[in-house]
């Protein structure tokens, strides 16, 4: 089949503007995927297209971006999930994801989003010492699983960047963090979730989330990141964990 | 590019699911609300401190332009209320997260039976408002002149 695959381009050092470019591939298979896709238009078409991946199985979350106007990986968004059944021509679009500084074509400058992240102290904390015997410390399987959800995110910020609260203010934690912190507030061993609700029932902490379920959406991990957010809103105004 | 236009222009050019409409059309019927509580204490606070220009207010609601806004206004103050209860519940009962779209269509076919024979009726008082001034020689699109009501 053919694809006409519009991409959102933009080189800092020569363009005043994005712009769309418009590339025509020929004989691609409903099971190749965008990153697929967009690999033809950089290795074949024009080699000035930059993108960002690494694993393209959907494990490093390098190449979130918007296709078709909600944020997916590229690498798991097969163009068979984008067309008509038995369809002969289809037209995809890419654009970079949004409410990140773009620094080149389909390349964002993910720090804001690491910073935010990194206020939510994702790691564990637990100041009390280790088990005598040496091992680790227990925990139930019930306990596990109550955030055995958040423990896979892969930090792609697909989830951040399609909500519209974080494009209204990039202060805001996003539903990345908060998923991050959800992980560590519900683990039965750790011990800073008072410091970890401080830093998400902040002025721009998880109060900041209208429940769009645009997060959940677009979560390639299908994490139920709306549903993790609406648990440490209950945490807070509860108390209770 | 400013936040609120990126904010502006991307929710509406964003393919998120039914989740996404009903917060934008959350936003519109909010703003709506709040647009009418504003001219709502102006006309008010009129009663008391310039009756004239209260009375003149009055006059000037009836014409059909305002209305379709009251129409309008119905609308908006129907769709947040259930929007909202939908959003409060789900905020609350985060095991409901799998209902949002389900939800989400509830809350649109419960607006829709509500509204339409509500937006009938009070459209159908614009179109009787209209005929009996028309009886009179009137014409309702004619908007009041505020010195008519100054004394």
């Amino acid at each position: 089949m053919q694809v006409q695959l519009r991409i959102r381009r933009f080189n800092p050092e020569k363009d005043e503007k994005p712009w769309w470019g418009e590339y025509t591939l020929d004989n691609v298979n409903p099971n190749d995927s965008v990153l697929d896709l967009l690999h033809r238009v950089k290795w074949e078409i024009d080699g000035t297209l930059t993108l960002r991946r690494s694993c393209a199985h959907g494990v490093c979350g390098s190449d979130a971006m918007r296709i078709n106007g909600a944020n997916a990986l590229a690498c798991k968004t097969l163009v068979a999930r984008l067309i008509k059944e038995g369809a002969t021509q289809a037209r995809i679009q890419v654009e970079p994801i949004l409410g990140l500084p773009v620094v080149k074509d389909l390349v964002v400058d993910m720090e804001p989003f690491f910073e935010h992240y990194k206020s939510v102290k994702p790691y564990f904390i637990n100041n009390s010492p280790p088990p005598e015997n040496g091992r680790e410390r227990l925990q139930s399987p019930e306990d596990r699983a109550r955030y055995d959800d958040t423990t896979k995110c892969i930090l792609c910020a697909a989830c951040t960047t399609s909500c519209p609260s974080f494009w209204a203010d990039g202060r805001y934690v996003g539903p990345a963090a908060i998923v991050q912190a959800h992980r560590f507030i519900f683990d039965s061993r750790d011990e800073g979730y008072a410091e970890r609700l401080k830093v998400v029932g902040d002025t721009f902490g998880v109060w900041r989330c209208r429940t769009v379920f645009n997060c959940t959406n677009a979560c390639p991990r299908e994490i139920e990141v709306t549903k993790a957010i609406a648990e440490v809103k209950r945490a807070l105004t509860t108390g209770k964990v | 590019m400013s936040s609120l236009m990126l904010t502006l222009r991307e929710s509406m050019r964003y393919r998120g699911r039914s989740g996404h409409w009903s917060w934008l059309a959350h936003r519109i019927s909010g703003l709506a609300i709040l647009g009418f509580l504003v001219i709502h204490v102006w006309d008010t606070a009129n009663a008391f401190f310039y009756p004239e220009v209260y009375q003149w207010s009055l006059a000037v609601f009836k014409h059909p332009f305002f209305g379709l806004g009251e129409i309008g206004i119905m609308a908006a103050v129907l769709y947040h209320a259930f929007n909202g209860i939908r959003i409060t519940l789900l905020d609350f009962k985060p095991e409901w997260w799998k209902y949002q779209q389900k939800s989400a269509t509830i809350v649109w076919v419960l607006f829709f039976v509500i509204f339409i024979p509500i937006a009938l009726l009070m459209f159908s008082n614009i179109i009787s408002h209209c005929s009996e001034l028309a009886a009179e020689g009137a014409s309702c699109w004619t908007i009041p002149r505020l010195s008519d009501f100054l004394q």
